[in-house]
């Protein structure tokens, strides 16, 4: 995918949820499912999606 | 530390033994550091994106180079190619970098050490890391990093004494982690540090030229190293990158500011949308009521008209002798329509110079209190639906001070697609600041229901534009990438500091400009060539309902813009023709500059269809408000 902060084109299954040049941080909010191929599966992408949407009603504002 | 002028100089005017490259992520304060090293005016602006070029000057014994902003050195668009090429190239480098993103900067700053590049942190925006609770141990930094670290807050010319007595201790470890990974490199490979630690990284333009065993690749495969390799690479480097964060950096949770809050609620579309309005409303009352109504008035009317013109006419009359041959010079110098002693100087003192002045001033508190990059998100979505993304606000708001310069910031907003599409809206329906200052003026005669439909009526008319050329391009846009910089109560320093160099530029192109149009002007209408154009012009003039007198303006506004608003405040006309002229005038063609400036940025045909399409949408939508308005002659 790419990264929205410097446009870098990483992998993230590979390298996980943070950009690996300016280190911005994604998540379900700023990266579609289509965008981002980090789930293994189904049940991976909703728990990730469940606790993006549940750490950021939390009032992270990060 | 010589500055050779406002805009840099070229390296032929540079006696430099060795070269100093300005380095950083965007928006981390590059232009105002190479401004205060250099002792020099860069026009620079707190959103990312503002340096396209590069600039150069002298420092000390240096060379110094401003380059664009950008996140690691590679070559994966332009602007990153440039900076590049640069730091390949020198001697030594300042990094630039956000005190209140270490995280995101050190790569950059780690990736030149292991290139060992000597460098020189300016550890920038101090002041804003303290007011968001973040405290950066810099001694520790400088241990860790193992080159000199200079604590700065540009915007106040803070810590700049100490970085220009350090800047020859750069220096560069002699080895670090990435040196692991030259050993993937071909044993026979000839190359640099500074080259080995690219190509580990999978560069390609440099694998192109490698010199393997003497070999050059020039254009076979350009994969030196496994694919894989640059994403282990950047990993690694990562990891060190927190690593030194953790080590150095200690943030404690800080309440939510009132700029915070503020900030919130200008990029919500529900609370920001009012907040803009209010915005535009204030910017309209100041500009149009209390320096285009009230200090135009008096200087225009009670001290150029009745004292400086009279004054001059009586002088010239007196000096130039009682001869036919001298008719034409004097009408040339003192007509009442535009006589280059006489009408000119008024309207360039009386009329531009308050209302540039005034508009640079607003735009200078939008931009140094935050506002401008907040309108990008604000605007993001609307602007979407025209092939562009929020960023594209910015070269439309520089677009109303000057469309020129904006012109040259369409680089910022993304694909070549994008470009187009901004440049075009540009060159048609916004107004620049000298033009709509004096569109205020003659606007506030008239009232603020025209103003809000002189509005209305160009937003309707970008729309359109938009919505077709976004359909009719090939490709997609691109989504908006873009930092939102602390908002803050606006420094009056820097506002007029920039109000000052801005108007100064403004004057310097605008006079000369200025007077050779009122000379060819006069001379036309002295020889009758005026009135011919005019009757040329007159099935346009009609359509739109205005006078034939209205053909002057628009000769007028094929050099300059403004030039066509400040002739429309002599002619007598109706609140519709006044409406209507200023809608025509608005939509009419970019002036000159502007039309050199999108030859220059884009290509002969896109300029010369964007150039007639504004005849066409111009007299199309004047047609149709004179019909609206029953006007028509």
């Amino acid at each position: 995918m790419e990264c929205p902060t410097c446009d870098y084109e990483f992998d993230p299954a590979a390298a996980g949820m943070q950009c690996p040049r300016c280190g911005a941080s994604m998540s379900c909010s700023t990266a579609t499912c289509a965008e981002c191929d980090a789930c293994e599966g189904l049940l991976e992408q909703l728990r990730r999606t469940a606790s993006d949407r549940l750490r950021a009603d939390g009032g992270d504002r990060e | 530390m010589d500055g050779c002028h406002d805009a840099g100089c070229d390296a032929s005017e540079i006696d430099a033994d060795s070269t100093l490259a300005l380095v950083g992520c965007p928006n981390v304060g590059k232009s105002v550091v190479f401004g205060e090293l250099a002792e020099q005016y860069v026009d620079v602006s707190n959103y990312p994106g503002t340096t396209v070029d590069t600039t150069l000057a002298e420092f000390g014994d240096y060379q110094l180079t401003d380059t664009p902003g950008v996140y690691g050195i590679s070559a994966f668009d332009e602007e990153e190619r440039v900076t590049r090429e640069i730091v390949l190239e020198a001697d030594a480098v300042v990094n630039v970098v956000d005190a209140t993103h270490l995280d995101r900067d050190l790569f950059l700053t780690l990736q030149l050490l292991d290139m060992g590049i000597p460098t020189v942190v300016a550890l920038n925006m101090m002041d804003e890391a303290e007011a968001g609770g973040i405290d950066v141990d810099v001694e520790a930094l400088e241990e860790a990093l193992g080159v000199p670290v200079v604590p700065t807050v540009a915007i106040d010319g803070e810590g700049f004494d100490e970085l220009r007595e350090r800047v020859p201790e750069a220096t560069a470890p002699e080895s670090t982690d990435i040196e692991a990974y030259y050993e993937e490199l071909p044993d026979e490979l000839e190359a640099s540090r500074r080259e080995k630690t690219l190509l580990v990284e999978g560069d390609e333009d440099l694998a192109r030229e490698a010199d393997v065993g003497g070999v050059m690749a020039d254009g076979g495969s350009p994969a030196l190293v496994d694919p894989g390799l640059r994403e282990e690479v950047y990993g690694q480097r990562r990891s060190r990158v927190q690593s030194i964060v953790d080590s150095v950096q200690n943030v404690t949770r800080t309440d939510e500011s009132i700029g915070d809050r503020l900030s919130d609620l200008m990029i919500n579309p529900l609370t920001g949308t009012p907040i803009a309005l209010a915005v535009l409303g204030l910017i309209y009352y100041f500009i149009g009521d209390l320096v285009a109504q009230r200090l135009v008035d008096k200087l225009e009317g009670e001290i150029l008209a009745a004292h400086y013109i009279p004054a001059v006419e009586s002088f010239v009359g007196g000096l130039l002798p009682e001869a036919g041959w001298i008719e034409p010079i004097e009408f040339l110098l003192i007509n009442d329509n535009l006589g280059l002693l006489t009408v000119t100087v008024q309207y360039i003192v009386g009329t531009l110079l308050p209302l540039v002045i005034a508009f640079y001033l607003a735009i200078g508190v939008l931009e140094d209190s935050g506002v401008l990059p907040r309108l990008a998100v604000l605007t993001d979505r609307g602007l979407n639906r025209i092939g562009l993304n929020g960023r594209a606000v910015v070269p439309m708001i520089v677009g109303v001070g000057c469309v020129t310069m904006a012109v040259i910031t369409t680089r910022m907003v993304g694909s070549k697609r994008e470009r187009t599409i901004s440049t075009a809206l540009l060159g048609l329906g916004i107004p620049c600041s000298a033009q709509l200052g004096v569109i205020m003026g003659l606007m506030a005669g008239l009232g603020l229901i025209y103003w809000f439909g002189y509005l209305g009526i160009l937003l309707v008319v970008l729309g359109v534009a938009g919505v077709f050329l976004d359909r009719t391009l090939p490709g997609e846009s691109e989504a908006l990438v873009t930092e939102l910089p602390r908002m803050r109560i606006p420094r009056p320093g820097n506002i007029l500091r920039k109000t000052y160099n801005r108007a100064k530029m403004f004057l310097r192109e605008a006079i000369p400009l200025f007077a050779v149009t009122a000379l060819a002007i006069s001379a036309l209408d002295y020889v009758g060539g005026l009135a011919a154009i005019q009757d040329g012009l007159r099935p346009l003039t009609s359509l739109v309902g205005m006078p034939t007198d209205f053909g002057q303006i628009l000769v007028l506004g094929l050099i300059r813009r403004d030039f066509a608003a400040a002739g429309m405040t002599d002619m007598a006309l109706s609140s519709a023709q006044v409406f209507i002229g200023l809608v025509v005038i608005t939509l009419f063609v970019p002036c000159i500059l502007a039309m050199v400036m999108i030859l220059k940025e884009r290509d002969a045909k896109s300029a010369i269809l964007m150039w007639l399409g504004s005849w066409v949408v111009a007299f199309g939508v004047g047609g149709l408000l004179a019909a609206a308005f029953g006007v028509i002659a």
